[in-house]
C-alpha cells in the first residue's frame, strides 16, 4: 500500500511539474517589414481547425509573446495580421513542452484589398446649421398616439407635465406645423392633439428667426419645433370634456384638429361658469385683450371711462363669477407651394358679476373724510377678432407677407352704485374698433446681408357712452339733473414705413433701420346733463375736441459684438426727429413743436464661467407726450371720479440702470439670480387730487423735477438631499418716490417701500404621497414728507398634498390660507379644494371629480392703502361646488 | 512655431502615406430601461494607425461627416492605449484601453458584410455582451468603447432578454478602406479628465439627489427622473 501511495505521490508531483512547465511554455518573436518593426499587429494562436486559442498584439518594438494556457497537444498555427501587410501564417509542430519557441515574421506590403461595403441611408438625426431633424421612424415603436408622446422620446427634448416643451433645457417659443405657425403661442393645443401618424419628421430649430431670409443675421435665442407632415396624409383628431357640478356649475369644451396635404385647421369651443379663464382675453381690464395686445398697444385707441374693477388677490377659481364662452378657429391653406393664406377667428363672450361694499377713509391735512360705497356690478364683454395672413415664399431670395387684423369689441357695464346712501344707476357702453394692415418684404441675395421693408397702416376708435342716473349737478344755476351723460371717443390712425438693412461681419452683427412714422389722433368728449325735457352740455371745461398729429423720420441701429466666450456687447441707438401739431380749439391751444430725440442703450454680458454671468445695462429714453396727458377738458370717468390734465409739451426723460448676476449649477441643483435696477427720471407727470364727499377730480401735470425708484431682487432655488426637498426663495425690495397735491396742499413728497417674499418647498419622497407649499409675505410702508403714513402687511400660504398610487389614479387636496392684513384685526381665510382623477389604462375616457371652496366661504374682505386713503372692501365669491368631469379623446 | 507645427504635420502625413485607414458605419439600436422604444442611430468609427473616433453620425445627403458634438464621440489614443469619453456634467473620463475588457473567445462564426466573424463575450459596466469580430480585419477596435479583440468588431449586442431591460445592438452596415492620409485630432486634448470612479461617484451623488428633487414654479410642480446610467451603469445596483 505504501509503495502504491508513494508511486501515486511521485506521479502527481511529476504531473504537476509537467503541467506547470507546459503552462509556462512561451512562444515569442518579432514582427518586421524590410528591417523595420511592425507594431500593433494582431498575433493569433490557433489550433489546426483555425479556432483562436489565444491572441495578442505586437508592442512598439514589434515584439509579441504567448504563455500557453494549456499544454500543446497537436500542432499550432500562429497568424500575424496587420491592416497594412499581407497576413502570414506559421505552423508549429508539437515540441517538447519545456522548450521556448522563438518565431519571427517578415511581413510583406498588402497587395490584396479588403472588401469594402458602401452604404447610403437616411439618417435618424441630421443637423444642418441650426436645424436638427429627427427622422421619426428611428424613434417610434408604435405606442405613440399624439405628437407629445413622441416628443418625450426624442433626445434633447423634454415635455413637462403642463405641456411646456423644452429643447436642451430651453422653452420653445413656437411650434410650427409643416413650417407654419398655426397656433401662435398656444402650441400645447397642437402637441397634445395632433395625431402622430401624419408627421414625417420633427425639426428643432435653434436661434429661430421667423423670417427665413434673416437667419444668421439676427441675434435670436428662440427655439422652435417644426412638425414636418407626411405627404398626402389627412387627419382629424381632438378631445371633448363635459362637466356638471352641484349648484348649476358647467364646463364644456371641444377641440378638433384637421390636417391634410394643403390645409391645416384647429377649432376650439369652450364654456364654463366655474371661474376658469383659458382665453387670451381678460374680460376685466383692457378693452381688447389678445396675444398681440402688447405689440399693438401704441396703435389702439385708449378709453377713458371706467368699467368697474374685478381685481382681487384671490385666484380666479374663488372670485370670478362668470359665464364664459370662447371659440377659436384657425385655418390655413396652401394655394401653391410656399404660398399660403391663414385666418384666425376668435369669439369671446363673458358675463361677470360682483357686488363690492367699500369704506374709504381719506386723510387730508388733519381731517378724515369717510365715503361708503356699494357697487353691484355686471359686465358683458363681447369680442370678435379676425386675422388674415398671406405669405409668398416662392422666390428663395425674396419673400413678401401681408397681415390684416380686425378687432371689434363691445361691452356693456352696468353698476347700481350707492355712495353715502345715494343710489345711482351707471350704464357704460363701449365699442372698440381696431384694424391693422401690414405688408412687408425681405430680400437677401448675399449670405451676410439682407434688406427688409415694411409698411403699416392702423386705424382705431373707441367710442364710450356713460349715463349716470340720477345725475350730479355740474352747472351752478340749474336744478339737479335726472342724468349725466358723458361721451368720449378716441380716434387713432397710424402709418409707418421702415426699411431695415442687416449685415454680419466676423463676430459683428448689425442692422440699421430708416423710416417714417405718422400718427394722427383725436379726442372728443362731452359731459351733458339730462332733464326731463332737455339735454344741456355742461360747458367747455367739461369738453374736449383735441387734434394731435405727430410725425417723425427715424434712424435706428443695433450692433452685437461677441468678442470671445467671456465678453458680449450690444449697442443700440435710436434717433428721431419729431414734428408735433396740437390743436385744441375749445381751450384755445394751438401748438407746433419740433424735437430731436436720441435714445441710446448699452448691454454687456460677462461670462465668468459656464455657470455664471454678469449682465450690465444702461439706457436713456425720451418719450413723446401722450394724448391721455394732453386733454384739458374734464371727463366724468366714474360716478364719483373726474379726470383732466394741465397739458405741457415735454418729453419724458428716463435713465435706466441695471446689473444682474446669474448662477446656475445643474449638478448641485442650485439657481441664483441677484439684481439691482434703478430708474432715474429727469421729469415726470404728477397728480393733483381734489377730493370731497361726492367726487375726486384728478388732474395730471408735468414737472421738471424728477423722481427715482430702485429695486433689488433675489431669485433662488436649491435642492437639499438630506430632506429630499427643494426650497426656493424669491423676493424683492422696492423704493419708489412720487409727488402729489391733495386739495389745497403744497406739493407732497411721497415715498413707498415694498417688500415681497416668497418661500416655497416641494418634496420628492420615494412614496406616492408628496407635499408642496409656499408662503407669501408682502409689506408696504408709505411715507409722507419722510414721516410714516400707512403701513400694511399681508400673509398667505398654500399647502398641497398629492397622492398618486398608480398611473390611473391621482388624488390631490390643497389648503390655502390668507390674512389680508396682519396689522389690523381682519378676518383670516382658509380655502379647501379637492381633486380626484381616474383614467383607466388604454381607455379613451378620463374622469375627474373636483371640489372647490369646500370650506364654504361666501365673501371676502380686503383692505387697500395709499398715501392718502385706506379702503376696506368686501365682495361675494364663487359658491362651493362639486363637479364631475368626463373627458373623451377622439 | 506655427511653421514647425505645419512641418511636423506634413512629416506625419508622409510617414503615414502607406497606412490604411478604416471607416465603419454601424446601425445602432439602444433601448434604455423603462422605455418602450429603442433609440436608433447611425454611427461611424474612423480608425487610423494612431487613433480612432466613434461618433453618432449626423450628415447631409452627400454623407459628409459633420461633428455631431463632442459629447457623442469616443476617442481612442491607440499609441498610448487611452480611451476618452465625455459623460454628464461635461466630465471627460480617461481610461486604460488594455485593461477595460476581459474578453472570452467562444466558438461560433457568422458572416457580416462578407467577412467571416468569430464570437466573443464580455461583461462590461453592468451588462453582458456578445461580439462578432472579423480576424481578417486585424485591428483590435470596435464601436462604442469596445476594444481589444483580434479583429474588428462588426457586431455587438446585449445578451439578456426581457421586455424591461436595457438592450443594445450595433451592427456594421458598411466598411471602407480609404487611402487618403487622415489625422484625428484628439477633441479631449486640453480638457480636464477624470477617472471612471471619480465620475461614477459624482453621478451617484447626483442620482440620489435627483430621486427627491421636485421643481416648483408658477405653472405647477414637476419631477425629473434620471436613470442609473446610460449604456453603462454608473450607479451600483
Amino acid at each position: 500500500m505504501n509503495k502504491n501511495k508513494r508511486h501515486l505521490f511521485v506521479c502527481l508531483v511529476f504531473a504537476l511539474i509537467s503541467s506547470f512547465s507546459s503552462y509556462a511554455q512561451k512562444i515569442n518573436g518579432t514582427v518586421t517589414n524590410k528591417g523595420k518593426t511592425v507594431s500593433s499587429a494582431n498575433v493569433l494562436l490557433m489550433n489546426e481547425q483555425e479556432e483562436i486559442l489565444q491572441y495578442t498584439f505586437t508592442d512598439k518594438k514589434g515584439k509579441y509573446s504567448f504563455f500557453l494556457k494549456s499544454p500543446m497537444k497537436d500542432s499550432l498555427v500562429i497568424k500575424v495580421n496587420s491592416i497594412s501587410f499581407e497576413p502570414q501564417t506559421k505552423t508549429i509542430k508539437q515540441t517538447p513542452s519545456s522548450q521556448n519557441l522563438v518565431i519571427d515574421f517578415q511581413m510583406e506590403e498588402r497587395t490584396t484589398h479588403l472588401k469594402e461595403v458602401l452604404i447610403k441611408a437616411r439618417r435618424p438625426i441630421q443637423r444642418r446649421s441650426d436645424t436638427i431633424t429627427y427622422n421619426m421612424e428611428a424613434f417610434m415603436d408604435g405606442s405613440e398616439r399624439v405628437v407629445e408622446d413622441l416628443l418625450k422620446k426624442l433626445p434633447g427634448i423634454k415635455v413637462e407635465e403642463n405641456g411646456v416643451i423644452k429643447f436642451n433645457g430651453k422653452r420653445i417659443q413656437t411650434m410650427l406645423l409643416g413650417g407654419d405657425d398655426l397656433f401662435s403661442g398656444q402650441y400645447t393645443i397642437g402637441s397634445k392633439n395632433i395625431d402622430i401618424n401624419i408627421v414625417d419628421s420633427i425639426q428643432a430649430i435653434e436661434h429661430y428667426v421667423e423670417n427665413p431670409l434673416l437667419k444668421g443675421l439676427v441675434d435670436s435665442d428662440e427655439v422652435a419645433l417644426n412638425l414636418v407632415l407626411k405627404k398626402g396624409k389627412t387627419d382629424f383628431s381632438g378631445n371633448a370634456t363635459l362637466g356638471y357640478g352641484y349648484r348649476d356649475k358647467y364646463v364644456a369644451d371641444m377641440k378638433g384638429l384637421l390636417v391634410n396635404k394643403k390645409s391645416k385647421g384647429f377649432l376650439l369651443a369652450s364654456y364654463n361658469n366655474i371661474g376658469e379663464n383659458h382665453t387670451p382675453f381678460t374680460g376685466g381690464s383692457g378693452p381688447i385683450g389678445s396675444v398681440g395686445t402688447f405689440e399693438d398697444r401704441d396703435l389702439k385707441a385708449p378709453t377713458l371711462i371706467q368699467r368697474g374693477s374685478f381685481r382681487s388677490p384671490l385666484q380666479n377659481q374663488y372670485v370670478r363669477r362668470n359665464s364664459t364662452f370662447y371659440s377659436s378657429l384657425n385655418f390655413m391653406h396652401e394655394f401653391f407651394p410656399d404660398f399660403t393664406a391663414k385666418i384666425n377667428i376668435d369669439f369671446y363672450d363673458d358675463q361677470l358679476k360682483r357686488t363690492n361694499t367699500s369704506e374709504f377713509h381719506y386723510y387730508i391735512d388733519d381731517d378724515t373724510l369717510r365715503v361708503n360705497e356699494i357697487n353691484r356690478m355686471q359686465k358683458h364683454p363681447r369680442t370678435y377678432n379676425a386675422k388674415v395672413h398671406l405669405s409668398d415664399k416662392r422666390n428663395p431670395d425674396f419673400i413678401w407677407e401681408y397681415d390684416g387684423k380686425l378687432n371689434y369689441h363691445e361691452g356693456d357695464y352696468a353698476n347700481l352704485s350707492s355712495k353715502n346712501d345715494l343710489l345711482q344707476n351707471n350704464q357704460v357702453s363701449t365699442i372698440s374698433f381696431f384694424s391693422k394692415q401690414t405688408a412687408g418684404f425681405t430680400y437677401r441675395k448675399k449670405e451676410n446681408r439682407a434688406l427688409e421693408g415694411n409698411v403699416l397702416y392702423a386705424n382705431s376708435r373707441s367710442p364710450q357712452y356713460f349715463s349716470l342716473t340720477p345725475g350730479v349737478n355740474y352747472l351752478d344755476a340749474k336744478p339737479i339733473p335726472e342724468s349725466n351723460f358723458q361721451s368720449s371717443r378716441f380716434d387713432r390712425e397710424t402709418f409707418k414705413l421702415a426699411l431695415k438693412y442687416y449685415q454680419k461681419y466676423d463676430n459683428f452683427k448689425w442692422n440699421i433701420t430708416g423710416g417714417y412714422h405718422l400718427q394722427n389722433e383725436q379726442l372728443h368728449s362731452s359731459l351733458s346733463q339730462g332733464f326731463s325735457d332737455s339735454l344741456i352740455a355742461v360747458g367747455k371745461h367739461y369738453q374736449n375736441a383735441l387734434v394731435f398729429n405727430n410725425s417723425f423720420p427715424f434712424l435706428k441701429a443695433d450692433l452685437t459684438y461677441k468678442a470671445n466666450e467671456h465678453h458680449k456687447f450690444k449697442v443700440a441707438g435710436n434717433v428721431r426727429f419729431y414734428d408735433f401739431e396740437l390743436t385744441d380749439d375749445l381751450h384755445q391751444l394751438a401748438l407746433n413743436y419740433q424735437h430731436f430725440a436720441v435714445n441710446p442703450a448699452f448691454h454687456y454680458t460677462y461670462s465668468l464661467t459656464r455657470k455664471s454671468t454678469i449682465n450690465g445695462t444702461y439706457s436713456y429714453t425720451e418719450n413723446a407726450p401722450q394724448t391721455r396727458f394732453l386733454y384739458r377738458g374734464i371727463v366724468l370717468t366714474g360716478y364719483r371720479s373726474l379726470r383732466n390734465n394741465e397739458p405741457r409739451f415735454k418729453f419724458l426723460k428716463t435713465h435706466r440702470y441695471g446689473i444682474t448676476f446669474n448662477y446656475r449649477n445643474f449638478f448641485d441643483l442650485t439657481k441664483l439670480s441677484v439684481g439691482i435696477h434703478a430708474n432715474n427720471r429727469e421729469n415726470n407727470y404728477y397728480f393733483r387730487l381734489s377730493i370731497d364727499q361726492d367726487k375726486i377730480i384728478t388732474t395730471a401735470f408735468l414737472l421738471e423735477t424728477g423722481n427715482k425708484d430702485y429695486r433689488v431682487h433675489v431669485d433662488s432655488e436649491r435642492y437639499f438631499h438630506f430632506m429630499r426637498t427643494t426650497l426656493s426663495l424669491n423676493g424683492g425690495y422696492t423704493w419708489s418716490f412720487d409727488k402729489n397735491l391733495i386739495n389745497q396742499s403744497d406739493l407732497r413728497n411721497i415715498a413707498r417701500e415694498t417688500l415681497t417674499l416668497n418661500i416655497g418647498f416641494s418634496t420628492g419622497f420615494d412614496r406616492p404621497l408628496n407635499f408642496y407649499g409656499e408662503i407669501d409675505f408682502h409689506k408696504s410702508i408709505y411715507f409722507l414728507e419722510n414721516k410714516e403714513q400707512h403701513k400694511f402687511r399681508n400673509l398667505s400660504g398654500a399647502l398641497t398634498a398629492v397622492y398618486h398610487p398608480s398611473r390611473s389614479w391621482n388624488f390631490s387636496t390643497s389648503v390655502k390660507y390668507l390674512s389680508p392684513d396682519l396689522l389690523k384685526q381682519n378676518k383670516d381665510y382658509v380655502f379647501l379644494d379637492l381633486e380626484l382623477r381616474f383614467k383607466p389604462k388604454e381607455s379613451l375616457f378620463e374622469y375627474t371629480i373636483v371640489g372647490r371652496n369646500l370650506t364654504g366661504i361666501d365673501a371676502f374682505e380686503t383692505i387697500a392703502y395709499s398715501d392718502f386713503y385706506t379702503a376696506s372692501s368686501s365682495y361675494s365669491l364663487q359658491d362651493t361646488s362639486v363637479m364631475l368631469k368626463v373627458k373623451y379623446y377622439f | 512655431m506655427k511653421n514647425i507645427y505645419l512641418f511636423s504635420l506634413l512629416f506625419f502625413f508622409v510617414l503615414n502615406v502607406s497606412a490604411q485607414n478604416i471607416i465603419v458605419d454601424y446601425d445602432t439600436s439602444t433601448k434604455m430601461v423603462n422605455l418602450p422604444y429603442p433609440n436608433k442611430n447611425k454611427t461611424r468609427l474612423i480608425i487610423t494607425d494612431t487613433a480612432s473616433i466613434y461618433k453618432i453620425l449626423s450628415s447631409d445627403s452627400e454623407g459628409r461627416v459633420i461633428d455631431a458634438g463632442k459629447e457623442t464621440s469616443i476617442y481612442k489614443d491607440l499609441t498610448n492605449n487611452i480611451l476618452y469619453k465625455t459623460y454628464l456634467f461635461d466630465m471627460t473620463v480617461k481610461g486604460n484601453l488594455s485593461k477595460l475588457f476581459d474578453w472570452q473567445l467562444v466558438s461560433g462564426s457568422r458572416e457580416i458584410l462578407g467577412y467571416e466573424c468569430k464570437k466573443a463575450q464580455v461583461f462590461f459596466h453592468g451588462r453582458d455582451y456578445e461580439a462578432w469580430y472579423a480576424p481578417a480585419i486585424p485591428v483590435p477596435n470596435g464601436p462604442y468603447k469596445f476594444h481589444g479583440l483580434p479583429g474588428l468588431i462588426l457586431s455587438i449586442r446585449t445578451t439578456k432578454e426581457g421586455a424591461d431591460v436595457f438592450k443594445m445592438e450595433i451592427e456594421a452596415k458598411g466598411i471602407q478602406f480609404p487611402d487618403e492620409p487622415t489625422t484625428i485630432i484628439n477633441p479631449f486634448e486640453n480638457k480636464k479628465s477624470y477617472s471612471w470612479k471619480e465620475f461614477t461617484d459624482k453621478y451617484t451623488k447626483f442620482y440620489e439627489k435627483m430621486e427627491h428633487y421636485v421643481k416648483r414654479d408658477a405653472t405647477g410642480v414637476k419631477t425629473v427622473s434620471v436613470s442609473k446610467g446610460g449604456i453603462e451603469i454608473y450607479v451600483d445596483e
